[in-house]
């Protein structure tokens, strides 16, 4: 008797909570997994069919061509470059902004004084608002030739030798302070009297950052990796492309997946090359997400993402 | 009162947490150089903006102008009504978009975050997968203009972006770093249906996450223009980026092309906008997220002082 | 389990969206007979014999280049010029800027079935890539040749060479997918002089010959000394990327679009040779010496070292030129600049040109306006296009506005423009399919177009004069390439870097890339196109 009401009340918490994501749910079907049937269009030669050019009647018409969309990628013989400085740069990026990012937010929620506290956090997550564009300025505000006010050190645009450095600092600059929130928020969520506890235990102020504060924000660290490890493959194209003013002489530090389908593409308008240049991306951030997850989801299965 | 309790907790704290002076002025060394740094661009870039032509040809950009003018923002002035009429989209479509798009973000998290929710995983994935495959351009646009027919209308600038999985990960995460399943469990014996245990325990508890959700969310959609190029062509509707990005583009090209526009491109060069104009644009779309934005932080780290005074 | 889910989660995808597909088609429908309804106000919509038989049709038209903020009267008017010539077909006006490229661009590339008409051109929705994609309706489809059938007048007003600049390879076989602009369409590339200055600095603007080797005169060394001295702080030289080495090169022709390819007509008579080479520029020895001239340049800072920043150019360029802080600089004109350059900078800026006006497939496609593969009503499309092209009260109305309202006429066939109303509505004249059945504006005399048809038909064609190429088959090595000539030439052609280092460098970098592949199609193209 009591299983079986305690079976349909837990039917009824399902039923309800599925309720609750169909909204969502209902939107990915829609505006996700309809339109996903156009990924064919990466294996096909796509072009419109008259005299009825609906999509549909496109995708049944255009003529396949295999993997043919995708060899301009690798045909260059600049492949390698460019993948290295993809992976190599987001690499850089995903573990510089996580442990600045932590070691921020750990700081910010030491402070005795609150209000600063809450003053440098705001402070810090204004360059999230800023586009690329405008960064963009900023950098040539320093940097150009002439009127830069480091102009004189050298003609920045066409010396490839700091561009990593510029680079890094500049993506650092951009995300730390938005990173920074999640990790905050989390450790704002830590009851103080964990830390009364660990300090009654004789705990330094260090083992209680790390034997408390880490601790609880590892869901949001492993988290935010994991979804970054998705993207390893795409890289931030203002930053590579507007950052840089496109100059070609730093393109051996600065030309990566994005940028090199942008100009190999510019003047064509070749839906099935674009397509098959995301869809490439997209598989090997797949690849690596899957990866990171199974990883995590061995050590902590909570932590996984699905 | 608060003051007074605040008072106590921040002495108790004094007592059994404190770091030494040396330490913590390091921190602020730190921590406020780096602040420093983030608004500093900003700054500079209002100064830019009011710079006059002359004093950009004399001594480039810099923060101590030697002439100051007006004369970026004339240009966006000029647009007038329209200018205003696009202010008033973009607020209007942020904040349905915001709201509804953290409605289902909130909702959807929720069943992500519950463990003894059996479809969990298949939700998690579904909603996993279209972070990284999505379905190209066109198709996408084919749904949004054939299917829901929303071409030229305020939802094909909220619709497209209402959600994010990204953001459904995230909430996931904000829930289980600071609601313990036990407090669920023990509404759920007090017989507190789903809906209320999410509106009445869920949703206060997580306010910093929801605040953040809502503060990216915000953030993306004051800052879209895709979506407009895609769906709107009826200029009333244009959203503020949107509207300044055609004009910076519309300055640019005549001033690459103004030769084989031919003399015929009816251009009055005396209007065209100077240098400072990019930044002009700039400062008018920055200016009031950043005035927003104190709002949603009053949330976001409401937590920090509260988690000084919690018992 | 998490792979079958998938699979048979894009199974269900599949199917759905093949169902939606039909909701598509359903839709576009519905799209046709709403434009039927609307077009009830044509006044010409009865009288069936002039019409064909051909349903009303309200037709959308993507113009560009246009500042238009109100446009009420005139849609009033064209639509009522149009049902005065018997036509069924109302037009929507859209009034892109100089900015539409990408929105029409995206219009296309989507299947946007509410766009009709679009404009197009070799420098803003490209018309051979758009037509090589289908993204246009062949005109002169032998299965249904919508020229012959509804653009015969057009056909005739506009001059054959046009035409043949127009014909390029599509989804539908070799033909015209466009109606051609009809406007300036020879091409050349002219000195930009500071007059005034070089005069005051001692040099007087006669004393050169300024044909294209006065380049090399050291005594144009000796002015940008001078000028250095009188005005501390300025380049002389002002240069964007590619910009004076192409004008000298001939590379502006390359109708590959890589600018790497010397098409060796002669310069001063682009007539000849009849079958000529093509080269790559970087082994012209004339070309070579201008690329040393140019690091010579820069070297004794004449050169702004912005400008081989790509994103920088523009803005270093326009500035100094439009202050009048230059002394040297060059241009692709376009008919009538002079007027225009010396009112917007204040100065006596002189153009003296240093080629020959050429007719090239690309001068040709400098507009035209197309009918979208997507549009549903393509012959009304053609009709439209017949009477936009040929029919004078119509263009003006579209280009000027309304008669007593936006302008009025003079006694002399010029038209007085108000100037009020001008700032509400201003489309782009060379944007006007045909500009030459105008009426002149006062400023420009009754003459203006008989002085345009001189300057035109001074030009030359080429012999390449309607050769397309077709990269299909060299896709992957012209997207290579694209990177290649990004990456090397800003800084190569602008003085920027040693050629002597920096073009064996480039040359090299093309060659792994396969400039060798693409140079021998666009041989083997050419054999066919001069019949060999």
């Amino acid at each position: 008797m009591t299983t079986l009401k305690k079976f349909k009340n837990r039917h009824n918490t399902t039923l309800a909570i599925t309720i609750l994501m169909l909204p969502g749910a209902i939107w990915l079907l829609l505006l996700r997994y309809v339109p996903m049937a156009g990924i064919v269009i990466a294996f096909q030669d796509y072009r419109p069919h008259p005299p009825n050019p609906t999509l549909i009647n496109n995708i049944l018409n255009s003529r396949w061509v295999g993997l043919d969309n995708f060899t301009f990628i690798f045909a260059s013989a600049d492949a390698w470059r460019m993948i290295r400085n993809t992976l190599a740069y987001n690499a850089v990026f995903i573990v510089l902004t996580m442990l600045i990012a932590v070691a921020f937010a750990i700081m910010l929620s030491e402070l005795t004084k609150k209000i600063m506290a809450k003053f440098y956090q705001t402070l810090m997550f204004f360059p999230f608002v800023i586009s690329w564009v405008v960064v963009s300025y900023f950098v040539f505000a320093f940097l150009a030739p002439t009127y830069g006010l480091l102009s004189h050190i050298t003609n920045w645009y066409m010396d490839p030798t700091w561009w990593p450095l510029i680079l890094v600092i500049a993506n650092l600059w951009k995300n730390v302070g938005y990173s920074c929130i999640m990790y905050l928020v989390a450790i704002t969520s830590i009851d103080t009297s964990q830390y009364e506890a660990a300090s009654i235990d004789g705990a330094t102020k260090w083992q209680q950052v790390w034997n408390v504060t880490i601790p609880h924000i590892k869901p949001m660290i492993v988290i935010l990796l994991i979804l970054s490890a998705g993207r390893i493959f795409n890289a931030d194209f203002g930053l590579f492309y507007n950052v840089t003013l496109d100059s070609g002489p730093l393109y051996p530090v600065t030309d990566v997946v994005d940028t090199y389908v942008f100009r190999a593409l510019q003047r064509l308008n070749n839906i099935g090359m674009s397509t098959a240049a995301g869809l490439f991306q997209n598989v090997v951030g797949f690849i690596c997400i899957m990866a990171v997850n199974g990883i995590v989801k061995k050590i902590e299965p909570d932590h996984a993402l699905f | 009162m608060t003051a007074v309790s605040k008072n106590i907790a921040s002495t108790k704290k004094g007592r059994v947490n404190s770091i030494s002076f040396g330490a913590e002025l390091v921190m602020h060394i730190i921590l406020g150089g780096f602040a420093l740094a983030c608004v500093i661009p900003f700054i500079f870039i209002i100064i830019i903006s009011f710079s006059s032509a002359d004093s950009l040809a004399e001594v480039g950009y810099s923060f101590m102008p030697i002439e100051w003018s007006l004369i970026a923002y004339r240009a966006a002035f000029d647009l007038g009504a329209d200018l205003w009429r696009s202010y008033f989209n973009s607020f209007f479509v942020t904040t349905v978009g915001t709201i509804l798009s953290v409605i289902i973000c909130v909702m959807y998290a929720y069943g992500l975050y519950r463990r003894d929710y059996p479809l969990g995983t298949f939700f998690a994935f579904i909603a996993f997968f279209t972070m990284i495959f999505g379905g190209g351009l066109a198709p996408t646009v084919m749904v949004i203009r054939n299917l829901l027919h929303m071409a030229d209308t305020y939802w094909a600038l909220i619709i497209p972006m209402l959600v994010n999985p990204f953001n459904f990960f995230l909430m996931r995460t904000f829930l289980r770093v600071s609601i313990p399943e036990s407090l669920i469990e023990s509404a759920r014996l007090d017989g507190s249906g789903e809906f209320r245990t999410l509106v009445s325990i869920v949703v206060p508890l997580a306010k910093p996450g929801i605040a953040t959700i809502a503060l990216l969310t915000a953030l993306s959609y004051w800052n879209d223009w895709f979506n407009a190029l895609l769906f709107i062509r009826d200029s009333s509707l244009y959203p503020l980026q949107y509207l300044l990005m055609q004009m910076q583009t519309n300055v640019d090209f005549i001033r690459r092309n103004a030769a084989i526009l031919g003399a015929s491109a009816n251009i009055d060069f005396s209007a065209l906008p100077s240098e400072g104009l990019r930044m002009a644009l700039c400062v008018l779309v920055v200016l009031p997220i950043a005035f927003a934005y104190p709002f949603f932080q009053r949330f976001i780290v409401a937590g920090l002082a509260v988690g000084a005074v919690k018992e | 389990m998490k792979k079958f889910l998938a699979i048979s989660l894009l199974a269900v995808m599949f199917a759905i969206t093949a169902c939606s597909g039909d909701g598509g088609t359903a839709s576009t429908g519905g799209g046709t007979s709403q434009a039927g309804t609307a077009s009830e106000t044509a006044a010409g919509g009865d009288s069936a014999d002039n019409n064909q038989g051909l349903p009303d049709a309200n037709l959308t038209v993507y113009f560009m280049g246009a500042t238009v903020a109100s446009d009420t009267e005139v849609v009033a008017a064209a639509n009522a010029r149009l049902a005065e010539m018997g036509y069924n077909i109302t037009i929507t006006p859209i009034w892109g800027d100089w900015a539409a490229g990408t929105p029409i661009q995206m219009a296309l590339d989507t299947g946007d079935n509410s766009v009709d008409i679009v404009f197009t051109s070799s420098w803003a929705v490209n018309y051979v890539p758009n037509a090589n994609r289908g993204n246009f309706v062949r005109l002169d489809n032998p299965d249904n040749n919508l020229l012959e059938r509804f653009g015969q007048d057009v056909r005739a007003e506009i001059p054959e060479f046009l035409w043949q600049g127009f014909m390029t390879e599509g989804t539908q076989g070799h033909g015209l997918y466009a109606v051609p602009g009809h406007k300036d369409y020879a091409q050349m590339y002219t000195w930009d002089v500071n007059a005034e200055l070089l005069d005051e600095l001692g040099f007087p603007f006669d004393s050169f010959d300024w044909s294209y080797a006065t380049i090399f005169d050291p005594r144009l060394v000796e002015a940008m000394e001078a000028f250095l001295v009188a005005r501390p702080g300025y380049y002389p030289f002002q240069i964007g990327p590619e910009g004076f080495a192409r004008s000298l090169s001939n590379s502006d022709y390359d109708i590959t679009g890589l600018g790497i390819f010397h098409f060796g007509f002669d310069p001063v008579n682009p007539a000849l040779p009849e079958r000529p080479e093509v080269i790559t520029t970087l082994e012209n020895p004339d070309y070579i010496r201008l690329l040393e001239t140019f690091y010579d340049f820069f070297n004794r800072g004449f050169i702004n070292p912005s400008v081989s920043i790509p994103g920088e150019a523009d803005a270093a360029n326009s500035a100094a030129i439009d202050s009048g802080n230059y002394l040297i600089s060059s241009m692709a004109y376009a008919y009538g600049h002079e007027e225009f350059a010396q009112q917007q900078r204040g100065i006596d800026s002189r153009f003296p040109p240093m080629s020959a006006p050429i007719i090239s497939t690309i001068s040709v496609q400098g507009s035209g306006y197309a009918i979208s593969i997507y549009s549903q009503q393509q012959e009304q499309a053609m009709r439209f296009l017949n009477a936009f092209y040929t029919d004078s009260e119509l263009a003006t109305i579209l280009t000027y506005g309304v008669e007593g309202l936006h302008f009025e006429r003079n006694a002399d066939g010029t038209i007085t423009l108000d100037q009020d109303m001008r700032s509400q509505f201003a489309p782009w004249r060379n944007g006007t399919g045909n500009i030459f059945i105008l009426p002149p504006l006062d400023v420009e005399g009754p003459d203006f177009y008989e002085r345009f048809r001189a300057y035109n038909e001074a030009g030359t064609p080429t012999a390449f004069l309607g050769f397309v190429f077709d990269e299909t088959p060299v896709t992957n090595e012209m997207a290579a390439l694209r990177n290649v000539v990004a990456e090397f030439s800003p800084s190569v052609t602008t003085g920027s870097v040693d050629p002597a280092t920096q073009v064996p460098a480039y040359l090299e970098r093309l060659n792994a890339n396969g400039l060798q592949r693409v140079h021998d199609e666009l041989n083997r193209q050419l054999a066919v196109f001069f019949g060999e």
